[in-house]
């Protein structure tokens, strides 16, 4: 047929186009998230509570070791498997990130289903969750929840395996605790550079 | 145009296969290859047209060693031992395919071929629906479609019909006429005579002797 | 002559009823893949806490997707897909004769590097054509979200090859592979050209490069050399983190020992027969 070229070429146009417009309008729908990062000094605002970030602690594990002697105490719960744990642990860097959250409001705050143990670290592109048993260490008081005009310090103990990132390296990365991830994506940000 | 084989050998895995042949070839002549099965009558039309590589001795052609300045034949048609072609596509597509290689004849020279050997170059059945006869055929048309100054038939009349038989005599006839050389190879002897203007006597990789086919011997 | 024997073995190559079934079976894979995987994904897109991620192309499509089964099946399959449609070629060419047609047409060397060629192209086709297809339909329905390291839902490790790509560029990391798979694939398939010499049956010359595949890959695995598996190699979600000298190594010598022992040992000096 003469014209089945050109029937080919408009078959196909047209279906690029359809193709063309579904692929618009799913990323119109969910556009990459906006993001927005809060710094140490500065204060943001998420879900009800003011989040207030301190300084960051980039360590080793014998330094770890040496600034919080029995940490590794928070495994023995573990039973049999916090010896072998505990044994792992001289594999990690540590990262303890410090901030103070305050609930301004009149009524207690619960994260809910979105516990601060959900929140991840980024650093470069290695990324881990926060190991819930360090955070009760760390945090002995945090129950999941904030009461009512009530500020609680916390400190958001994470690791990085040694064989991805030297302690030089990690101390080099941008650094990001995030704690949400769509719409917007809010974290907090620690420039990478020459950090002490 | 002249083919000049020179003191050839083929030896393939400690076997001689041909064994120190001497022959001159000229144009315008049918040289018919007479021998038993296995005597070297097929490897020696492989050597002519460049498809093995000799244990010793050179193929020249007008001047030129096979091997050595040409890889194969500068103009040449071949049919040897089974025709073979792409099962999937038609008579007329292999020609075409084939033919597109050198670019010397075009879509209607090819048609004329198939005409001539008596298939339908319109065909539309694939190749691999063909009978023995129709493949024979097209393996004729192909080795004779672009008029090549040599031309190579191994059992050409195989499975052909009589009205084929006569075309492909006539087709080698009018080869001769323009000066070609052909090579041929036919197990009824009569046959051969029929078709050969000299034949050449293989065996066991040698040639034994040559005859004219007016009977008058030719030595080695 | 070089153009012509190219021309030619890509025109056989690519009008051959072999490379349509060897490409709708791949297609297949990736259109199962779309209708099994991605579109019920599209029913949870709007439903997550802010905590999570939602199903983006870059850990739903078929190249990307860790762990699943269309994913394993594919790129273990994809080498004997590659093969199928022109990789027997030298053997039946030779065989069945039809090379007698075409040695007394042309020099060697256009026939010998169009089939390389032919074979290469095909097989690189066969892989990169459904995958393409694939990603471009999980395109239509989930949004091209750009990956996020800490939510651990996307394939590719920090330490894994190119991840700095993959969180920045996640495109052009897909692009990468493609490229990788592409020539993987190829290469694997024209092993069937070398293989030819020595093998007598034509269904064995047709599944030898799959064999070689697989037991190099199980080699790799037993041995603790697991980067240079073959299937962790096309794998875009790096099963075991790959390196870039490992992979150039290992395709660099798929390369040599194809071609030249195909070339120069099988092809070139081989008496057609």
């Amino acid at each position: 047929m003469r014209y089945r070229k050109w029937v080919i070429l408009i078959v196909c146009l047209l279906l690029f186009g359809v193709w063309a417009y579904f692929v618009y309008d799913v990323n119109e729908r969910f556009s990459n998230p906006e993001n927005r990062i809060v710094e140490q000094g500065q204060t943001a605002s998420y879900k009800g509570l003011t989040i207030a970030p301190g300084e960051v602690e980039i360590l080793s594990y014998q330094e770890m070791v040496e600034r919080y002697p029995d940490f590794d105490s928070t495994y023995d719960e573990m039973g049999e498997e916090a010896e072998e744990t505990i044994h792992e642990m001289a594999h990690y860097h540590y990262i303890l990130v410090h901030l103070s959250i305050e609930n301004p409001t009149d009524e207690k705050i619960s994260f809910g289903k979105e516990s601060i143990t959900l929140w991840p670290i980024e650093v470069g592109v290695q990324g881990n969750g926060m190991d819930p048993f360090m955070l009760m260490y760390f945090n002995p008081g945090y129950d999941g929840s904030f009461t009512a005009h009530e500020k609680m310090d916390m400190i958001l103990p994470y690791t990085i395996y040694t064989e991805y990132l030297t302690l030089e390296e990690i101390k080099k990365e941008d650094i990001r605790v995030v704690y949400s991830y769509y719409r917007t994506k809010n974290y907090i940000f620690y420039e990478g550079g020459e950090r002490e | 145009m002249k083919i000049e084989i020179h003191d050839y050998t083929k030896v393939i895995r400690g076997v001689t296969i041909l064994d120190n042949v001497n022959l001159t070839l000229e144009s315008g002549k049918c040289y018919g290859l007479k021998g038993k099965n296995g005597s070297g009558k097929t490897m020696l039309m492989r050597a002519v047209c460049g498809l093995i590589q000799p244990t010793k001795g050179t193929v020249t052609i007008d001047g030129e060693v096979l091997g050595k300045d040409i890889s194969f034949p500068r103009s040449v048609g071949v049919l040897i031992e089974n025709p073979a072609f792409i099962a999937n596509y038609t008579g007329y597509k292999n020609l075409e395919l084939l033919a597109s290689i050198q670019h010397r004849i075009g879509k209607e020279k090819i048609r004329e071929t198939i005409l001539e050997v008596g298939l339908d170059p319109d065909d539309k059945r694939k190749y691999r629906k063909y009978s023995l006869g129709m493949k024979q055929k097209l393996g004729i048309a192909s080795a004779f479609m672009e008029d090549p100054d040599i031309i190579i038939l191994d059992e050409p009349i195989n499975a052909i019909d009589e009205s084929g038989v006569a075309k492909v005599k006539d087709m080698i006839q009018r080869a001769k006429e323009r000066g070609a050389i052909l090579i041929t190879a036919c197990h009824d002897a009569e046959e051969l005579e029929l078709l050969s203007d000299e034949i050449i006597h293989i065996s066991e990789g040698r040639v034994v002797n040559r005859v004219e086919t007016n009977d008058e011997t030719v030595n080695r | 002559m070089i153009r012509t024997g190219v021309r030619l073995e890509l025109y056989r190559a690519f009008h051959n009823l072999a490379y349509y079934i060897a490409l709708g079976l791949g297609c297949a894979i990736a259109v199962l893949h779309f209708v099994m995987q991605v579109l019920p994904k599209t029913k949870a897109i709007g439903v997550f806490m802010n905590i999570d991620y939602p199903y983006s192309v870059f850990n739903s499509c078929l190249a990307l997707d860790l762990g699943g089964f269309h994913q394993s099946l594919f790129f273990y399959s994809v080498v004997l897909l590659g093969t199928l449609p022109f990789g027997m070629s030298y053997f039946t060419d030779l065989r069945d004769g039809y090379i007698k047609n075409i040695y007394t047409r042309m020099d060697r060397k256009g026939y010998l590097l169009g089939k390389y060629l032919a074979v290469f192209l095909t097989a690189g086709t066969v892989c990169i054509i459904p995958l393409i297809l694939n990603m471009a339909l999980t395109m239509a329905v989930l949004p091209c979200l750009i990956p996020q390291v800490g939510t651990s839902v996307f394939a590719v490790a920090g330490a894994g090859m190119f991840s700095q790509l993959f969180y920045s560029h996640p495109f052009l990391y897909v692009l990468v592979y493609l490229i990788i798979d592409f020539c993987m694939v190829g290469m694997f398939a024209c092993l069937a050209l070398s293989l030819t010499k020595v093998l007598y049956n034509r269904y064995i010359v047709l599944f030898a490069p799959f064999v070689l595949f697989f037991t190099l890959q199980t080699v790799m695995m037993y041995t603790g050399f697991n980067a240079a598996g073959p299937y962790y190699i096309l794998n875009p979600t790096q099963p075991t983190w790959e390196n870039v000298p490992t992979v150039l190594t290992e395709m660099i010598l798929l390369f040599l020992v194809g071609f030249f022992t195909f070339y120069l040992m099988g092809g070139k000096k081989r008496d057609a027969i």
